[in-house]
């Protein structure tokens, strides 16, 4: 059989890899699943599994042809596979290739590469069941064709949702700089090959859609079609609704309730055609672009090996090979590997083997604790990845924030490639989305505004990640009109949050905006101001063992500086000994700690319950009196009083003693004991025990109860 | 007639439950009786170690420990059933369990007097559980295995942990 033109000028990205045109490929391996049938003879264990897999090869192959005329014969196809009757799939397999044969040229071939030569030939609508009432079934093919592997559906998401991710940073960075036309490129090149592996699995609505935006983004890098707002638009519109289908699929195929995309997607996909139409009738004049480098590149080379032209931009491993684990392994490894730890310390502080005193010993035992701390800092450093991809996400946040307020923005972002516990960096998304968003809206004026007081027209927002004092510190700095603390302290008052006669400093009066409910924004718009976020994203941060802290200026401005842990795994803590417990608390909560002395304690009815510390008063809490232990030291002279602070406020806590700083690997109790204030979680100490992780913010927050409950 | 077709079900179906409750059980002492746990719930059985108490914690609950990187919630089983407490010896076991809460599956531990041994029981030796009277709780007991004369009761560890929650 003749090959077409177009199968032969093409670099298929057909279901299994290769660059063999589809119609021979089809060709081997129905001969091959004659042969195992021949050989099976009456179907025995050896020719079934062969055959089987033949027949699942050409159930794949026939589906990348993808042509509405071909579904029912597929679907009989893989019916009669899976059930071992091989003649009806031949049979069934017969009518594909009648239909293939009939419409073999005309059929769209999702596999073809759009570029080749069409210069007149308006693009052919690659699918014309695009338009078919039947939505909700072709939802339910896509599902049904990642059902059958779950790990080839994993990997095809994944893999899906990094193209998307690579190639919405690379749009933005066109816009900002258009005439590279080297990005256009590394936005084409993840589209086609996106487009390719849907097309490959059999998940059309996906490959339509890359389709069609790749034949506009080819349009444009030959240059006969100019890359303007509207084709960025387009192809953010076409990142967001991708990434929407592969994540509905995602959450169809673990059996949840999926959203209805297909308006949206139909909707985009008429918007592309458009601009596709538009091209002939040259409603945008095609910029100067230098064709030739996109055209030199064969699209094949281009399916194969992405990565080396991709780096460039995206520095994403710069070619270092990676391996994706799943996170529980990476739990586990920690687990073991922290157990490992507390063996050698107790090998190390074994009685028996420090009276040996022998010299070759120790030696022996120090390498030991080399290899197992550079073992421990290793298996943590794997949880770790950039932030890049977050602050890209914030990139096309104010991009488009920007464009609906009409206020032009500066973005200057840095620190990308800091790195972030995994967890952390996917749970600071939305708090981070909130922030900026306020920062749009509530921080930076208008132009108008700003060319009045002087300032740039444009507005200045940075977003920066670095590490400081153990922590990660990201801020969000804009040179907007700064918080009002006037209006913040009314609002408040106004709210009853503030009595009339505190006191309060000025970073107490910031940490207001904090609050449920509270927004002093005079009107809600679009964007922000609805009263709800900045106290979402302090439980966010709080969630995260982090802190937020404020400095603002008026008239010149806000930063946010959110500081969080190095990771979620190890908290650094103060080990802290009550009768015979002992508890971890982290130090990030700790301002001080100290032996009082009987002129700094204010007793009532003989009891302590203050402790001037310079001059401030902090009220004390017993440790032992909050958890019904009974307490060595009962004068409060001989304990030691560890000074923690929440949210502004101070609490002393009266213990025992200090028994030493530790890094500790945290654990969760479980959800057999639910949420308790007070208790972080475990830690297993040093000598294999379970130490309890105390949690500040619930005990100051006990306080602040039971003083109002007193009062 | 309509009832006694009922009563026939009803004995049918105690039939068919005391059927699917043979198996390998780990039998254990405590408080002077004997009781069984299905095997396979059985993860491990270790002997009594420190247990860090846990702060407002119920009264059976002892507190965590350190299941070899993994901290676990230990239950006294005795408490947890109303009987007195007893000073641990070196004979105190903590048996520790995989138990079904409402949305996964978690990691016990649960102290018992001492671990007896484990017995194939047959379907023979089961009866249902017997009716105590109203005062008698007898959610957590599956079955009454009698071997030798001697009455073994069959727990459900998932009755008694599971279902709610936490153990709050």
């Amino acid at each position: 059989m003749a090959k077409t033109p177009k199968a032969r000028a093409g670099s298929p990205a057909t279901p299994v890899t290769g660059d063999t045109p589809p119609r021979e490929r089809i060709d081997a391996t129905l001969n091959r699943l004659l042969c195992d049938i021949a050989i099976g003879g009456e179907p025995v264990d050896g020719g079934i599994a062969h055959a089987a897999s033949a027949v699942a090869e050409l159930v794949a192959l026939v589906r990348g042809l993808a042509s509405p005329a071909l579904e029912p014969p597929i679907a009989a196809i893989a019916a009669a596979g899976c059930t071992g009757q091989f003649e009806q799939a031949l049979t069934a397999f017969s009518e594909v290739w009648n239909v293939w044969t009939v419409h073999g040229d005309t059929t769209p071939e999702p596999v073809n590469p759009v570029n080749v030569d069409r210069p007149a030939d308006p693009p052919a609508a690659p699918a014309p069941a695009a338009d078919t009432p039947a939505a909700q079934s072709r939802v339910d093919d896509d599902v049904a064709a990642l059902q059958g592997d779950p790990e080839l559906a994993a990997m095809f998401i994944g893999e899906a949702l990094d193209h998307l991710g690579t190639i919405e940073a690379s749009v933005l960075q066109l816009e900002a700089s258009p005439d590279d036309s080297k990005l256009l490129n590394d936005i084409f090149r993840p589209f086609h090959t996106v487009k390719g592996n849907a097309g490959a699995l059999g998940v059309t609505r996906v490959q339509e859609l890359a389709h069609k935006v790749e034949n506009l983004l080819d349009l444009c890098r030959s240059g006969r079609h100019a890359f303007g707002p509207a084709e960025t638009d387009a192809a953010l519109e076409a990142v967001d609704v991708l990434s929407a289908l592969v994540t509905d699929l995602q959450a169809r195929l673990n059996g949840q309730p999926g959203t209805d995309l297909e308006p949206k997607r139909l909707a985009l996909m008429d918007v592309v055609q458009r601009l596709v139409d538009g091209t002939g009738a040259s409603t945008a004049p095609p910029v100067e672009r230098p064709a030739a480098p996109a055209l030199q590149e064969a699209p094949s080379a281009a399916d194969q090996a992405p990565k080396p032209n991709q780096t460039k931009h995206t520095d994403d491993g710069a070619g270092q090979a990676s391996v994706k684990v799943d996170t529980r392994k990476l739990d586990n490894l920690v687990d073991m590997v922290g157990e490992l730890v507390i063996a050698q310390a107790i090998l190390q502080e074994d009685p028996s083997l420090l009276k040996a005193a022998d010299e070759r010993l120790t030696r022996n035992l120090a390498q030991l604790k080399r290899i197992t701390s550079d073992l421990q800092k290793n298996a943590m450093s794997m949880r770790m990845v950039p932030i890049r991809q977050t602050f890209q996400k914030m990139a096309r946040l104010v991009r488009d924030l920007s464009k609906k307020s009409g206020k032009s923005v500066d973005l200057v972002l840095s620190g990308e490639d800091t790195e972030l516990d995994r967890r952390v960096v996917e749970d600071i998304n939305d708090p981070l989305m909130h922030m900026v968003r306020n920062s749009m809206d509530h921080g930076l004026e208008d132009t108008a505004r700003r060319t009045q007081t002087g300032k740039r027209p444009e507005g200045r927002l940075a977003l920066s990640a670095y590490h400081q004092g153990g922590n990660i510190v990201i801020a969000i700095e804009d040179d907007g009109a700064g918080l009002n603390t006037e209006r913040i302290l009314a609002k408040a008052m106004s709210q009853g949050l503030v009595q009339p006669d505190e006191m309060l400093s000025p970073a107490e009066i910031h940490q207001m905006i904090f609050k449920p409910g509270f927004s002093t924004a005079e009107k809600v718009t679009e964007i922000s101001g609805r009263g709800v976020g900045m106290d979402v994203v302090r439980r966010n941060i709080d969630a995260l063992r982090g802190r937020i802290e404020i400095q603002s200026t008026a008239g010149q401005g806000t930063t946010f500086l959110i500081k969080l842990p190095l990771t979620l795994a190890i908290l650094d803590g103060l080990l802290l000994g009550v009768g015979n417990q002992r508890f971890v608390m982290p130090t990030f909560a700790v301002r001080e700690s100290l032996r009082p002395m009987p002129e700094q304690v204010h007793t009532v009815k003989g009891h302590p319950c203050m402790i001037q510390v310079r001059d401030r008063l902090v009220p004390l809490i017993r440790l032992s009196d909050l958890y019904g232990i009974e307490a060595r030291e009962t004068d409060i002279c001989r304990s030691t009083v560890v000074v923690i602070e929440d949210d502004g406020r101070q609490v002393g806590l009266v213990v025992d003693r200090l028994l030493g700083k530790q890094e500790v690997v945290i654990k969760s109790l479980g959800e057999t004991f639910g949420q308790m204030a007070g208790v972080a979680g475990g830690a297993i100490l040093g000598d294999g025990r379970v130490g309890l992780i105390l949690d500040a913010h619930g005990i100051v927050g006990r306080t602040r109860g039971d003083g109002a409950r007193a009062a | 007639m309509s009832v006694s077709i009922a009563t026939l079900d009803l004995e049918a179906t105690a039939k068919h439950e005391t059927a699917a409750l043979a198996g390998k059980y780990l039998t254990f002492a405590l408080a002077g009786e004997e009781y069984g746990l299905p095997v396979l719930k059985v993860r491990e059985i270790i002997k009594i170690l420190d247990i860090t108490a846990v702060p407002q914690a119920p009264h059976h609950v002892k507190g965590v420990i350190n299941l070899r990187g993994k901290v676990i919630p230990v239950v006294d089983l005795r408490l947890k059933f109303g009987f007195p407490s007893q000073a641990y010896d070196e004979r105190t076991c903590i048996i520790v369990v995989e138990v079904a809460l409402q949305t996964s599956k978690v990691m016990m531990g649960v102290v018992v007097d001492a671990v007896s041994e484990v017995l194939t029981i047959t379907a023979d030796e089961i009866e249902a559980t017997p009716d105590f009277g109203e005062h008698v709780n007898t959610e957590f007991m599956k079955g009454v295995a009698k071997i030798k004369g001697r009455v073994k009761f069959l727990l459900d560890l998932d009755r008694i942990f599971g279902g709610v929650a936490s153990l709050l």
